[in-house]
């Protein structure tokens, strides 16, 4: 008789679940019990009073996870404390506080990267991303520039940086806020290329409405691009699996 | 929260599923070395 491959696959597969089952219904009940002693301990050990370690999920199921509850006036750090012994018991995974406030709080400010505008405008002061006249096309003589701006722009990464497109004031209004915008999204492309992540940047033209102070605004140093960092976008820390949360 | 059941259970499926992974590349070369070639019978 030919048992079809993939009919005996499925019976392993099957098998193996059973035998996975059955074995988990033998030894799971046993470990969640020594982990919780061994859990009961660390917390009578760190004197968080009131504490409690529940290896069972919401179903009644033995769980390698542990929920910490009670112990309201317990203070942060013994808190703290407590989640990352019984962390440390071995075979315990993920430990969380019932309360739900499982994010880790950052004791310090955020590093916040904005020196990168600095080194782009710094770049741009003394030289500017050329682009061929009433075109989008950037000019080939700035693709080094532009590697620069790529490299000074890495640090940001994670933030949100507009690229912003003017024009002098010479010729129609609505074609130059086209071809602003245009060189803008030039500008986008070239850094995508150049490894920069599309999603953290905006590219938007503003034609000839914004002239460089103390310009005349048909002046054509006016046409030119300009780079911001408009937010930073902080890192959140994972909200599961930080014994030092609350 | 997972219960310990269901991560025995991944574990060893996942285990099933690369020991038959690996015995189809072992078997399949093994048997590839030795299947006729077109018009050719084993002797």
């Amino acid at each position: 008789m030919t048992i079809r491959p993939f009919l005996s696959v499925a019976v392993g597969a099957f098998i193996v679940a059973s035998l996975a089952l059955a074995g988990a219904a033998v030894t799971g009940p046993q470990m969640a019990q020594r982990m919780a002693s061994a859990a009961k301990s660390a917390i009578a050990k760190d004197g968080a009073r009131g504490v409690q370690a529940r290896f069972a999920t919401s179903g009644g199921w033995p769980s390698r996870h542990p929920l910490l509850s009670g112990g309201e006036k317990v203070n942060l750090a013994t808190r703290g404390k407590v989640a990352r012994d019984v962390a440390a018991i071995p075979g315990v995974g993920g430990v969380r506080w019932a309360d739900g406030s499982i994010m880790a709080q950052r004791s310090t400010a955020p590093v916040r990267p904005m020196h990168c505008q600095g080194d782009v405008e710094a770049l741009l002061q003394a030289r500017t991303i050329r682009f061929d006249e009433s075109s989008s096309a950037i000019d080939a003589g700035s693709s080094e520039l532009l590697d620069e701006v790529a490299a000074a722009l890495r640090p940001c990464l994670g933030s949100i940086i507009a690229i912003t497109g003017h024009t002098d004031s010479s010729g129609s209004k609505a074609l130059n806020l086209q071809l602003s915008d245009e060189r803008a999204a030039a500008v986008e492309d070239a850094l995508v290329a150049r490894g920069i992540p599309r999603d953290g940047l905006r590219a938007r033209g503003l034609g000839s409405q914004q002239p460089m102070t103390g310009l005349d605004p048909t002046d054509p140093a006016n046409r030119r691009i300009e780079f911001s960092v408009i937010a930073i976008v902080p890192l959140a820390p994972t909200p599961i699996d930080t014994p030092s949360a609350k | 929260m997972i219960p310990i059941w269901f991560e025995l259970m991944f574990l060893m499926l996942i285990t099933y599923a690369g020991g038959l992974m690996i015995g189809w590349l072992l078997w399949g070369r093994a048997a590839a070395e030795t299947m006729p070639e077109d018009g050719e019978t084993l002797s």
